[in-house]
């Protein structure tokens, strides 16, 4: 990237300063083009220095990809984008081996996956063996094609929606995966002034094609290294042990280890978008909504995995 | 049941058998149902009356066995029962076996109602004791508490793990609320008793200071004598008495030691008036006769009383004394014939100890868990002694010059001898006899304790009021041939020291009926009436007859103070302090953690000790500061706005109550030292400096 601002390239003494600066730099930018959803910008670049993934899921058309579109596009990393359909095949994620005529060998060709920001979209059309392939990249950071091991470039965010119309014609995520996504959004459709404005916006050429990258990817490594070491103290942790054994009580289905750990990381980002280098309870509570209903099935029909995550919220003691 | 088997022997049997009913109890409650099990109880219930009867020595009518049921009923004792010991035995195995069956099936109520049922009886009969009772009500409350808690503990469908704050003490608020009851029953009878509008229906775990009178106390107390505290003299006139000479006017004898009082065993019969035996050895006639002065229930007379005639009808005891059918009124007058004993010393001496087998089995029982030290003493004291009446002889001078007469005691509330004899130094007539009459049933004497009156106060030549404060408790012990003879081991002097100031008060304070037209006269010298020695025949023999001297104690036993004036107790520990018995010790208990649960609930432990946490802070390291300076603040505002609630952050609490700058400076500094771990010196100072000025504004 050759396009430089005052602040960028200016070691400061305070990493998580800088790590502070880079994620408010990235969700302005993306406010450019995306407007209204301050709150689901934010989620997403929490996941983004937490290292984890996301997972919009919505009716089509409310800007879900334009949304992942336009965070990958702040920062100067790999994009790429895969359409999951019903007849994508798992090679057409990861890549796959070709026989090189002149060197008389099989070389590798990567697929979409191997970039810094993945977009994939309608991830459930797309049958469960194409979407294991997905989700062992998030998960281990690597993908396997033939029995060899391609390690997938870092930072490494995938950002999947889903539809939640036509549900015939899909192959829902099985919880064990949707536990791979740090965080489950909801867009919801835009509020009618957002809406007409926003219409104002893209009407002649839309603002994406303008948006410009504001990090660099060392800029959002290092980012996310100062996230891995914000302060986790034993009350905290003690506090979102709970909030998950409430959970296991109350529910069928209840947040896993790996979702308490997903709790945290997402708490330790926020307390950086904040400038702290410790993370409070208000961490906890503000990530959880985002981070942990996804991970819970309910007993009852009448109860939603959201509300039992207000009702945890609402009774497990903030020490 | 236990205390009734103890007092007439050997528990073991009972223990047995109660061990057994519970083990049956335990193994059926598995395989039987509820109404096998009632049948059961129910044959046990009447295997026990069959064995009863069936066993009796005596070959009782059934109208007689219902008179007696009846009787027990409405107030009298067990431990009247002749054959206590028979029946205990009949009619333990019962109600154990329901109560502990119906325990185990978790049909608690059921349960209560059958121990509750057993309690009652007893309460009716008078043999359960206020603490007894209570503790049996109490076990009860508890019972069906903590026994539906665990009934719905066990059908609680799911199990919710304690993980609130009320069970940081380890019990739940359930069981606690519990625990208030039990309290609540405990405590409100003791405090209700104590205004001053139901004190008529005193409950009180101790005699009240004032205490009764000695008088009520020995004689009205009807065929049971506790054994009590401290206690207070009469003045009030009770008889004139014309005789020829004074004797002690004898009331009645109980024969049966309980280890903290006396019965009478046995039943009364009527008396028609014809001349009864008098004692075996060589007697003389003595007539008395008696005016009441005020209305009594008692017609004493001197002992061995073969003839009664006059005013009231009489009956006649097992012990031989004599009673009213009914009360006398003031007014009413009797005349008794009695045979005095003429036995010299030398022919007690030789009386030999072929005692009767009656006398036996009666007049030698002592509680089981008397202390084996009581009879170890007294064997140490009478070594000497080379036939009964020396022994009792010796015990008697021993008791009277060791211990010293007063009327305010703490009432012991373990054996009444045992504690007179190794932890008390001063006690009234019915500590000295009590003590007499069991140190000589462990040599194997038979004796007894008997109350009455004193000479009283001589008027005349031949006349003597006696008065309430002459009530008195002696002893009489058996001689085979020749019959009771008395022996008065309280010292006479203190005695009778204590009743004539008594009466010199009473006279001027003017109380009435303390005088009579004849009393508090010149022409005799109101003259103390001496303890008359045991044989009035010989008195000069018994200012010689001293008898052996009580051996002189080994070190180690409690001597009398040495000339540094110290006592020297035996080894152990001194037990001066009166250790509350093991029912009090669990009521106690019961309630003080029920008045601790209580206060927990209602907060006032909690207000108080807030009260002075909230305003003083010590200091200890600087994030135990910090955190304590933070959560005074936060108490403070808690009482002002409102608390914080549970899933409340800090920062969304004092948000929503908009608190001032210096509160979020300190929550702020809180949270760096909580969550980010910075602790330091300077932080802690701002903090503690911030917390006193908020709280101080407040």
């Amino acid at each position: 990237m050759t396009d430089t601002d005052t602040s960028r390239g200016q070691q400061s003494d305070s990493p998580v300063r800088d790590a502070t600066r880079v994620a408010t730099r990235v969700i302005e930018n993306v406010e450019e083009v995306i407007v209204g959803h301050h709150d689901e910008i934010e989620h997403i670049v929490i996941a983004l220095l937490g290292r984890g993934h996301v997972l919009l899921e919505d009716v089509p058309g409310v800007g879900k990809t334009m949304l992942a579109r336009s965070v990958a596009a702040s920062f100067d990393g790999e994009f790429k984008r895969v359409q999951f359909t019903p007849d994508l095949l798992p090679t057409d994620v990861t890549g796959v081996n070709v026989f090189n005529q002149k060197t008389r060998e099989f070389e590798f060709r990567p697929g979409p996956i191997f970039a810094n920001v993945v977009l994939g979209d309608e991830i459930n059309r797309a049958p469960p063996k194409t979407q294991s392939a997905l989700l062992e990249a998030m998960e281990e950071g690597q993908v396997s094609v033939d029995g060899t091991t391609h390690a997938v470039p870092s930072p490494f965010t995938v950002i999947a929606t889903q539809n939640t119309v036509e549900r015939n014609r899909a192959y829902d995520l099985p919880m064990a995966e949707l536990d791979r996504f740090m965080t489950k959004l909801h867009l919801g459709y835009p509020g009618a002034d957002e809406e007409s404005a926003m219409l104002g916006e893209v009407v002649g050429h839309h603002p994406i094609e303008e948006l410009t990258s504001v990090a660099t990817l060392e800029q959002l490594s290092a980012a996310q290294a100062t996230v891995a070491e914000v302060t986790v103290e034993e009350p905290i942790r003690t506090y979102a042990t709970r909030l998950a054994r409430f959970t296991r009580e109350h529910a069928e289905l209840g947040v896993s280890p790996r979702g308490s750990i997903s709790l945290l990381r997402a708490a330790q980002a926020r307390a950086v978008l904040e400038g702290r280098e410790y993370v409070v309870p208000d961490d906890v509570q503000t990530e959880a909504p985002v981070v942990l209903p996804h991970r819970i099935r309910t007993d009852s029909s009448d109860q939603s995995a959201e509300g039992l995550v207000r009702e945890a919220l609402d009774s497990v003691p903030v020490e | 049941m236990y205390h009734l088997i103890d007092v007439v022997g050997s528990p073991t049997l009972f223990l047995v058998l109660v061990a057994l009913a519970l083990l049956c109890a335990t193994l059926l409650a598995r395989v039987l149902r509820p109404g096998f099990a009632i049948v059961i109880g129910v044959a046990l219930f009447g295997a026990g009356i069959a064995w009863y009867v069936t066993n009796l020595s005596t070959d009782p009518e059934l109208a007689a066995l219902v008179r007696d049921t009846v009787a027990l009923v409405t107030g009298r004792s067990l431990l009247q029962i002749a054959n206590v010991r028979l029946w205990v035995l009949s009619f333990a195995p019962a109600p154990v076996f329901l109560t502990w069956y119906f325990a185990l099936r978790r049909w608690y109520v059921t349960a209560t109602v059958s121990a509750g049922t057993t309690l009652a009886f007893f309460v009716l009969t008078t043999d359960a004791g206020l603490v007894t009772t209570l503790l049996g009500v109490v076990g009860a409350v508890a019972t069906l508490g903590f026994g539906n808690l665990d009934v719905i503990d066990r059908t609680a469908e799911t199990v919710v793990e304690s993980d609130d704050s009320d069970s940081a003490d380890g019990i739940d608020a359930s069981r606690r609320a519990v625990l208030e009851q039990l309290a609540a029953v405990i405590i409100v009878p003791s405090i209700a008793s104590t205004i001053p509008s139901v004190a008529g229906s005193s409950l009180s775990f101790t005699d009240d200071t004032d205490g009764p009178t000695i008088e009520t106390s020995l004689i009205n107390a009807d065929e049971t004598l506790s054994v009590q505290g401290d206690i207070s003299l009469t003045p009030t006139v009770r008889f004139t008495v014309e005789s020829d000479e004074p004797r002690y006017w004898r009331v009645a004898a109980y024969d049966r030691y309980t280890g903290d009082g006396w019965v009478r065993t046995g039943s009364n019969r009527s008396y028609g008036g014809g001349r009864l035996s008098g004692p075996a050895g060589d007697s003389r006639t003595l007539r008395q006769s008696f005016e009441a002065e005020s209305a009594v229930a008692t017609v004493p007379g001197a002992w061995k009383p073969v003839r009664y005639r006059g005013d009231p009808g009489f009956e006649v005891t097992a012990h031989g004394g004599f009673q009213p059918s009914a009360g006398l009124s003031a007014g009413d007058s009797y005349e008794v014939t009695s045979e005095v004993l003429v036995a010299t010393p030398q022919q007690l001496r030789e009386a030999g100890t072929d005692y009767p087998d009656q006398v036996r089995e009666r007049y030698l029982q002592l509680p089981d868990s008397t202390p084996e030290r009581v009879g170890e003493r007294t064997a140490t004291l009478t070594a000497n002694a080379e036939n009964p009446y020396e022994t009792a002889l010796v015990v008697e001078q021993w008791l009277s010059n060791n211990r010293e007469y007063s009327l305010e005691v703490d009432q012991p509330d373990r054996d009444v001898a045992d504690t007179f004899l190794f932890e008390m130094d001063r006690g009234y007539c019915v500590y000295f006899a009590t003590t007499m009459v069991v140190m000589l049933r462990t040599r194997g004497i038979p004796a007894r304790l008997t109350v009455g009156y004193t000479p009283g106060e001589r008027v005349d030549e031949e006349r003597w009021v006696v008065r309430g404060l002459n009530s008195h408790a002696w002893v009489e012990a058996y001689f085979p041939e020749q019959g009771w003879v008395r022996f008065d081991p309280t010292p006479s002097g203190p005695r009778e020291q204590a009743e004539q100031s008594q009466l010199q008060d009473a006279r001027g304070a003017s109380v009435p009926n303390v005088d009579t037209g004849q009393t508090g006269g010149e022409e005799f010298s109101p003259t103390p009436t001496p303890t008359p020695p045991p044989l009035t025949e010989t008195p000069q023999n018994n200012t010689t007859e001293t008898g052996p001297t009580p051996t002189p104690l080994q070190p180690g036993g409690r001597t009398p103070s040495g000339p540094s004036g110290i006592t020297t107790d035996s080894g152990g520990f001194a037990s001066d302090i009166d250790l509350p018995s093991r029912e009090e010790t669990t009521l106690g208990l019961v309630a003080l953690l029920g008045v601790a649960a209580g206060a927990r609930r209602s907060g006032l432990s909690e207000r108080l000790y807030r009260a002075v946490w909230v305003r003083y802070q010590r200091r200890v390291d600087p994030e135990t500061d910090i955190e304590r300076a933070f959560q005074r603040v936060l108490y403070v505002l808690g009482r002002e706005e409102r608390p914080r609630r549970d899933g409340e952050t800090v920062r969304a609490y004092l948000d929503a109550v908009d608190a001032d700058p210096r509160i979020r400076r300190l929550a702020r500094l809180r949270e760096r030292t909580r969550y980010g771990g910075v602790v330091d010196e300077t932080i802690a100072d701002e903090a503690v400096e911030l917390a006193d000025e908020v709280v101080s504004e407040r």
